[in-house]
């Protein structure tokens, strides 16, 4: 699963100590290893990729240079529209919803009681793994006529509902899957956070008459404020680059309902060959992403740099 | 209000847990017994067909080793090398040091699977295709572990590193001797993260290794994933690949459990709340 | 008598170090990789016919390793840059284009030939899908096809006789009306049918690119053919294409023998739900073992007159490579194989060697018949470049948009067949 974004990305915003100034090779001599490692391995191929985008070519023999070409005609593809409308549809679905709920799951998982090391291994267990087998499971469970979802809402006399073959259920199937896969990790980290809500100041807002809901909405969450944003953040990065698991459980079906940015590169550079077109939505997805993130910078008034 | 709260912490864990239940279930379940409906819970027979068919038929042993390996080697690498580029981001200025942050930063944006490809040209020309060392290297590229530690070493008070420098230590001991020990929950959260992104990585394995020796599980047990029916040609199965995700998803549930504790207070020490 | 000793001894010495290095040579282990996109129980098929060749040649090792197909032909087209080509590489008749197009399969005219293969030992149509432009790339091993998978059981009990199995499309609708059956016990068509609570559903179809296989043939059944003999653009006769799509979209919709928005027609068949469904006969091992009824096994409907069904073949290919010893290894694996592709039928598929398919092994197997019976009107997908791109199986490719707008929405099917006709073309347009 790729590395998650936002975490990075949320902590670059945190002020901190000031820090000395050093000239000299230093600095230099500490960011070596991480700095080649980096360069060969990610900032190098990123700028390769960029360069294969410029190019039409499909893996054997040689590229052929086209300058912007795919990225015009990215700009008059409707499959790209689509998966551009799709893949926003699936943040709205998933962001809000993940955000809420892992900071509910970590309320209650803060609690001291006794299952609270249970119910915090389990939530998060479903992120150990794999996409692969995230999708052997839930295609199975959600299936129309034949899965254990539909089999237990029978029960209750609800459904049969097409989770992955109705037009309009899909998204919403595939964002629940996503959230039963990945909000344990935004658990944690609001957990952490929770640690840091000095208890003295809630109590004194209990002792103050204050009921259990208004302590909640006048101390934790305020004192909260940061780590929402870095959750925030976190979130749309990863959901605007989602792939593995529409990958494994629709493929961009039904028609194209669920086709998101990343599903769609995959499609033109590893299943049709076409590896510049394809490359070409992935510096898309960033020129987004990196708007998103500087206006985050500019609504959240904090610094990279301490 | 308190037996509420336990009583719901119970039903969330079990509700989440629920698929991957189902999942243990089917791996124990003949495979002509597992289609069936209305869906049975409780298994007629119990078989241990599945998993012995797995080490049977193909290297699981050899691809859970070359896992372990490459997912441990590269936490080795990169937990020393990230706290080193982390600390010299959070504690020294330097020129280009904001830019360098925000070009680091940037990476994050960009789709993983367009590097695979650069990746896969740049490893031919050296010739270390199929080698471990093909798979432990892109993962020392990672950025995430290098701002979870630049972001620690920033909340460290001046004053711990001012006393050091007072009693005479030098850069690099005061980076080993007082820094990295305040550091030991963090790098415990990405050694995690780590270790968990090396373990569960596919596109890179499949194009960069062609033989079982260097092979991966995540590659291997795709040979036997069968995916959607008729792809023409093959049926899916479902007794191999649950055994096998079973199996496979252990370590990293191990990794994960030896870490909890570390990792919540790694992420409170490091202030990635506040 | 020295003289004699040591010409004795030297040339005991000498025919010593020959048989060394002449036994050396003998044993030294050719490796050979074989690489397939098979990942069910036909995977298994495949392993056990190259263990069993190990065996009996101990010199040679096959290595075999399968992933999905997709994956599968990233990597081959990758292996190109390493150098680790494989040997063998498995393929669909209709993926042959793709890669000799980009000359990276070698002719095998005179390789087949001196292993002594002939064209009148195949089943013709799989044997013709080895050429492309006039050039043999690979040889034949199976075809698989549409066929019907039918519950006897549920036959009997609808009051349907099993010995007379639909074959046209009529024949199948009107089975179908009688084996959906309601809780009420009403079928289709009666007054108080309640689609919403059907107990057992007639028939069962996938909506995926299968889906498009199926129109694929009822446009071969009105004798249509989809691109025109070029091969670079549609050129399709709308009105058949839209009278094959409302076909099948009306089994949905309007007669109501198939659940709408079903995903997987066979797994719902072998579970007791739906009494037919087209699949195709990779899925009879799974039938074989998990069925708990008496079934069998018919042709695809014949809707519009001449018969026709969708099928495709494994063939095995010779990626270009520059290895002399391994070529040979791998024409001596390859025949083998070819000799011995009756085992091969224990997967389902369908053995192109027509030897193969008279010995008792394949015979005794259960419901080949109907596959067997459809090898002259198999129709393949074009062969051209593009096909995998055009004809792809995955994700938003026009064929699978346009299957699924058709059979899970009840939408107008011209919409649908116009996205399809200018998805195919644009894909063909691309240089």
């Amino acid at each position: 699963m790729a590395e998650n974004a936002a975490t990075s990305t949320r902590l670059a915003l945190r002020r901190g100590a000031s820090s000395r100034w050093y000239g000299g090779a230093t600095p230099w001599l500490f960011l070596a290893p991480f700095l080649a490692a980096f360069v060969l391995f990610r900032l190098g191929p990123v700028i390769g990729g960029f360069f294969i985008s410029l190019t039409r070519w499909s893996i054997v023999g040689s590229p052929t240079w086209v300058g912007l070409a795919n990225y015009r005609a990215l700009l008059r593809d409707p499959l790209f529209h689509t998966s551009l409308v799709n893949t926003l549809f699936f943040v709205l679905l998933t962001v809000p919803a993940m955000v809420a709920l892992s900071l509910g799951l970590a309320l209650l998982v803060n609690m001291r009681l006794a299952p609270r090391i249970f119910a915090r291994t389990s939530i998060f267990l479903p992120y150990v793994v794999m996409a692969a087998v995230v999708g052997v499971i839930w295609n199975w469970m959600l299936d129309s006529n034949f899965g254990l979802v539909n089999y237990a809402l029978k029960l209750v006399g609800l459904g049969p509902f097409r989770w992955l073959t109705d037009f309009k259920l899909a998204m919403p199937a595939v964002a629940g899957v996503t959230i039963w896969w990945t909000v344990g990790f935004n658990m944690i980290i609001y957990l952490a956070g929770l640690q840091d809500v000095p208890r003295e100041l809630e109590e004194a807002a209990m002792i103050d008459g204050a009921g259990p809901l208004a302590v909640l909405r006048h101390v934790t969450l305020p004192m909260l404020t940061p780590t929402t944003f870095v959750v925030l953040m976190l979130t749309t990065i990863n959901a605007a680059q989602v792939f593995d698991q529409i990958y494994v459980m629709t493929g961009g079906g039904p028609g194209t309902s669920t086709l998101t940015l990343v599903q769609y590169l995959f499609y033109q550079a590893f299943q049709s060959f076409n590896l510049g077109y394809g490359s070409a939505i992935a510096y898309f997805v960033f020129l987004l992403l990196a708007v998103f993130g500087i206006i985050q910078l500019r609504l959240v008034h904090q610094q990279v740099t301490s | 209000m308190q037996f509420g709260a336990a009583l719901s912490m119970i039903v969330v864990g079990i509700v989440f847990l629920l698929p991957i239940l189902w999942m243990l279930i089917t791996s124990v379940k003949p495979e002509g017994q597992i289609m069936r409906y209305p869906p049975e819970f409780v298994p007629r027979h119990i078989t241990a067909e599945n998993f012995a068919s797995v080490f049977r038929r193909f290297a699981f042993g050899r691809w859970a080793f070359n896992s372990i390996l490459v997912a441990a080697a590269a936490t080795l690498l990169v937990v020393p090398v990230d706290a080193l580029a982390g600390y010299a981001l959070a504690r020294m200025r330097f020129p280009g040091r904001d830019a360098l942050y925000m070009l680091i930063l940037s990476m994050l944006m960009v789709p993983l699977q367009v590097t695979v490809i650069p990746l896969f040209i740049g490893f031919t020309e050296v010739k270390m295709l199929s080698t471990h060392w093909a798979l432990i290297l892109p993962t020392v590229g990672n950025v995430t572990g290098v701002f979870l530690l630049r972001q620690f070493f920033v909340t460290v008070p001046a004053e711990l590193e001012d006393a050091g420098r007072i009693d005479g230590a030098n850069q690099f001991q005061l980076w080993w001797f007082v820094m990295l020990p305040l550091a030991r929950p963090v790098m415990a959260t990405v050694t995690i993260i780590t270790f968990m992104s090396s373990w569960n990585n596919f596109l890179w394995p499949l194009i960069a290794v062609s033989n079982d020796f260097t092979r991966t599980l995540p590659v291997g047990i795709a040979q036997f994933m069968g995916g959607t029916s008729g792809a023409s040609g093959s049926a899916p199965t479902y007794g191999m690949p649950t055994a096998a995700a079973a199996m496979a998803t252990a370590p990293a549930v191990v990794v994960f459990l030896a870490m909890q504790r570390w990792f919540v207070r790694g992420i409170t020490t490091t202030g990635i709340k506040g | 008598m020295k003289r004699k000793t040591i010409t004795r001894i030297g040339i005991a010495a000498v025919l010593l170090v020959g048989l060394a290095v002449g036994s050396a040579l003998a044993q030294a282990p050719v490796t050979i990789d074989f690489w397939g996109g098979w990942t069910g129980p036909d995977r298994g098929v495949m392993e056990n016919l190259v263990n069993h060749y190990q065996t009996q040649n101990p010199g040679v090792k096959v290595n075999l390793f399968t992933v999905q197909w997709t994956p599968l032909f990233d990597r081959f087209l990758t292996s190109f840059r390493s150098g680790e080509v494989p040997d063998v590489l498995a393929m669909h008749v209709q993926d042959i284009a793709t890669f000799a197009g980009r000359n990276l399969l070698q002719p095998v005219a005179k390789d087949v030939a001196n292993a002594g293969f002939k064209a009148d030992q195949f089943a013709q149509t799989a044997w013709n899908g080895t050429f492309w432009g006039g050039t043999q790339y690979a040889l034949p091993l199976d075809l698989h096809m549409h066929a019907n998978f039918v519950n006897l059981d549920m036959f009997k009990a609808a009051g349907l006789d099993p010995s007379k199995l639909p074959t046209t499309g009529a024949e199948l609708i009107a089975a179908a009306t009688k084996l959906t059956i309601d809780q009420n016990g009403k079928h289709p068509g009666e007054n108080g049918f309640d689609p919403t609570k059907v107990k057992q559903w007639g028939f069962g179809i996938n909506s995926n690119h299968h889906a498009f296989y199926y129109f694929y043939a009822l446009l071969a059944q009105q004798g249509a053919s989809f691109l025109d003999p070029t091969g670079t653009k549609v050129a399709v006769d709308t009105g058949k294409a839209e009278r094959a799509w409302q076909w099948l979209q009306d089994l949905v919709y309007k007669y109501k023998v198939v659940p709408p928005g079903e995903t997987n027609a066979f797994q719902d068949w072998v579970t007791g739900r739906v009494a037919m469904a087209v699949d195709g006969p990779w899925q009879l091992p799974a039938a074989q073992e998990s069925a708990t009824f008496a079934w069998s096994t018919t042709t695809f409907p014949n809707v519009f007159g001449t018969p026709a069904t969708w099928g495709s073949g494994h063939v095995l290919t010779l990626p270009v490579k520059n290895d002399p010893a391994k070529r040979q290894a791998a024409i001596k694996f390859i025949t083998w194989l070819l000799n011995n592709s009756a085992g091969w039928g224990t997967s389902g598929n369908i053995p192109a060697m027509l030897a193969a398919r008279q010995t008792q092994e394949f015979k005794s197997l259960p419901g080949r018949t109907a596959f067997v019976n459809s090898l002259p009107f198999v129709v393949f997908l074009p062969d051209i470049p593009k096909t995998n791109q055009v004809f792809s199986a995955a994700g938003p490719s026009p064929i699978v948009v346009a299957a699924q707008s058709v059979i899970l929405q009840d939408a107008p099917v011209s919409q649908a067949l116009k996205q399809l006709i200018d998805g195919a073309n644009q894909i063909l347009a691309t240089p």
